[in-house]
């Protein structure tokens, strides 16, 4: 079974080099020559280059299906809608890549090669499922709007940058159930504010059914954090050896 | 419009010059821009690579050409540079490695459709079809582990379903050599086509090579492992249908010909004007460098390079999805086996062939490529779709 905190020949900080650490900190710090400017001059050329720059990508303009951008147009009362599809976009492909972290998570469950605490298979698989209807959910308030549900829109572009460390984390066979519990919790922070603010922009938009079942999808996700911080706080403690202290 | 690239001289070597802003620009939208910029994008970049790869391995071996060869290869290097640089950060290693096989795939496709030679058509045929089954197999895992659509990446250009299942791609190496054209008799486009395609195979074995191991995932560390293997097969495939009597300065002066003939193509049909520029850019860079080698063959060898160049360029690569195509080839050419430089098909194979015996070592614990994409199906928007639909809604 592994155990991360197991301790052993860790090489990266300086007490490691005691002698050559010494020397080398020294070294930078003696009357050499270093680059000239400070750390500013990077940010400069960073605004530049901001300047310059085209946004990442467009939301796809959902009068493209027109059948359905009537319908749609009306029901949005003449709200634009690029935001919210862009936001339901993004929640459609978290949600899609949530499903595989839960199912990155259930195999290390399964695997059993690291301490799972409290955490049990039936709920991990529930909570898994769960992802998958609320992936469903979106995909069908998308068509609702006249959108395309299989369009990567800008912030579901942004989505997939952010959680491409926390599917490292998880399908790493080297991390532990715990480790794999800590990306999941990122997650499931992220989600829970952004099913708020879908429930926010859906009622503000006038689209009462649709907030409803958001309101409904954010409550799951609620449980799921309330699940998952409950795990994760339990391991910690188990791994510090606080276990018993607050059981008592 | 036809290129005469023995009137046209473009722009002198000495006037081919960057600045740090210059090469690194904004880079292309991975959302808005068409998957043909894309595929542009990433082939231009192997032809560079190739070229300071042939320029490097032709200065170890020729004393009198190592200062034109340093000179030119520094342009290329930068050439390199500024179009490799225009792939956006938001596009993932995986989702680069998507691309990198529907450029294959389709760019293959146009040169086998092309190829004057029936028997270098059929050697790409061959490889097309593999190639075109590791997109299959790259989708797969990119819907599996990161929970993506591929076809965000294809635009619908390229189909994803199963080619020559990766795991009877692997072959001994003597199965792997090809009949090489002969330099006398070839057409130019046969050449021309030969060197294109071994520079894509390359790239794309060296990216492979890079990337596989920064994966965490066993699955994707394996894939990558596997189809590289293949990408190095192809690699000697199709370098060997280079006629090995060319001189060292024969295959510069046909690399720089073969540049002008694959930037030209890109600049024919880019849509991006922003990059359109670059494409003509460049197409006159390789004109003064084609005109440099050139002299170099005149002064050095005593030879006419006009008699070893095509007076126009052929037509130009079309950047175009060939599904009709491919389909009819999978159809078709799908059991084919290769045996030394001939193809036969899976039944002809013996099992106690040399590669039906490397097969079976190499596959002895199970095939990633099988595993990874064990009853994978494509649909639009995911696997996990099909799965939603039986679903109850929340």
């Amino acid at each position: 079974m592994k155990d991360e905190n197991e301790a052993g020949m860790n090489r990266t900080g300086m007490a490691m080099a005691l002698r050559e650490g010494r020397v080398q900190e020294g070294n930078a710090w003696k009357n050499v020559p270093a680059s000239p400017g400070d750390e500013r001059e990077l940010e400069r050329m960073r605004a530049a280059y901001e300047g310059e720059s085209e946004p990442i990508g467009s939301v796809p303009s959902p009068a493209s299906l027109k059948g359905l951008a009537k319908t749609a147009l009306q029901m949005l009362e003449g709200h634009d809608p690029k935001a919210f599809i862009d936001r339901l976009g993004e929640r459609l492909a978290f949600e899609r890549s949530g499903i595989r972290l839960y199912e990155l998570l259930i195999g290390k469950h399964r695997a059993a090669q690291s301490p799972t605490g409290e955490a049990d298979l039936e709920n991990l698989i529930r909570i898994r499922n769960q992802e998958l209807a609320h992936f469903r959910l979106l995909w069908d308030s998308l068509e609702k709007l006249g959108a395309d549900p299989t369009a990567e829109t800008p912030a579901a572009d942004h989505a997939g940058v952010k959680t491409m460390g926390l599917i490292q984390t998880l399908s790493d066979p080297r991390s532990t159930f715990y480790q794999g519990l800590d990306a999941i919790l990122i997650a499931e922070l992220a989600d829970n504010e952004g099913w708020r603010m879908l429930v926010e922009l859906a009622e503000g938009m006038g689209l009462k059914e649709m907030a409803a079942a958001f309101r409904q999808a954010n409550a799951q996700e609620g449980m799921h954090l309330e699940q998952i911080r409950k795990w994760w706080e339990g391991l910690v403690r188990e791994e510090a050896g606080l276990a018993e202290a607050i059981t008592a | 419009m036809a290129l005469d690239i023995l009137r046209e001289k473009g722009t002198r070597l000495e006037d081919q010059q960057f600045d740090w802003r210059d090469l690194v620009r904004a880079p292309i939208s991975k959302l808005d821009d068409d998957a043909f910029t894309r595929v542009r994008i990433i082939l231009m970049n192997g032809l560079e690579a190739g070229a300071l790869r042939f320029q490097h391995a032709c200065a170890r071996m020729n004393a009198d050409l190592r200062l034109p060869l340093a000179r030119i290869r520094r342009v290329e290097h930068f050439q390199q540079t500024l179009i490799n640089w225009l792939l956006p950060p938001d596009q993932s290693a995986l989702e680069t490695t998507i691309a990198y096989e529907q450029a294959a795939i389709e760019v293959t496709a146009h040169v086998s459709l092309n190829e004057p030679d029936p028997y270098q058509a059929q050697v790409y045929r061959f490889g097309m079809l593999e190639d075109f089954d590791h997109l299959y197999r790259f989708s797969a895992l990119m819907d599996r582990l990161d929970g993506k659509d591929a076809n965000n990446i294809l635009q619908g250009y390229t189909d994803i379903r199963q080619g020559r299942p990766t795991e009877v791609e692997h072959r001994a190496p003597e199965d792997d050599l090809r009949d090489p054209y002969l330099k006398e008799t070839a057409s130019p486009l046969t050449k021309l086509h030969a060197i294109t395609i071994t520079d894509a195979e390359q790239q794309t074995h060296d990216y492979y090579m890079n990337v596989g191991p920064q994966f965490a995932d066993p699955g994707a560390r394996m894939l990558y492992a596997e189809i590289a293997a293949i990408e190095e097969q192809h690699v000697t495939q199709y370098g060997s249908l280079q006629d090995p009597a060319e001189s060292w300065l024969e295959k510069w002066l046909l690399h720089e010909a073969m540049e002008v003939y694959n930037y030209h193509s890109c600049m024919r049909q880019e849509e991006n004007p922003r990059i359109k520029s670059i494409w003509e850019r460049f197409t006159d860079y390789e004109l003064g460098q084609l005109h440099f080698v050139m002299d170099l063959m005149r002064t050095i060898e005593k030879r006419d390079p006009e008699e070893l160049l095509p007076i126009e360029l052929p037509d130009p690569i079309r950047f175009e999805s060939h599904r009709d195509y491919i389909r009819e080839t999978l159809s078709l050419e799908l059991p084919l086996r290769a045996q030394g430089i001939r193809f036969i098909t899976a039944d002809q194979e013996s099992p106690q062939s040399p590669s039906a015996l490397y097969r079976k070592r190499l596959n002895s614990k199970g095939s990633p490529s099988q595993m990874v994409a064990s009853g994978y199906r494509w649909a639009p928007g995911t696997e996990l779709r099909a799965q939603a639909e039986s679903m109850k809604l929340v």
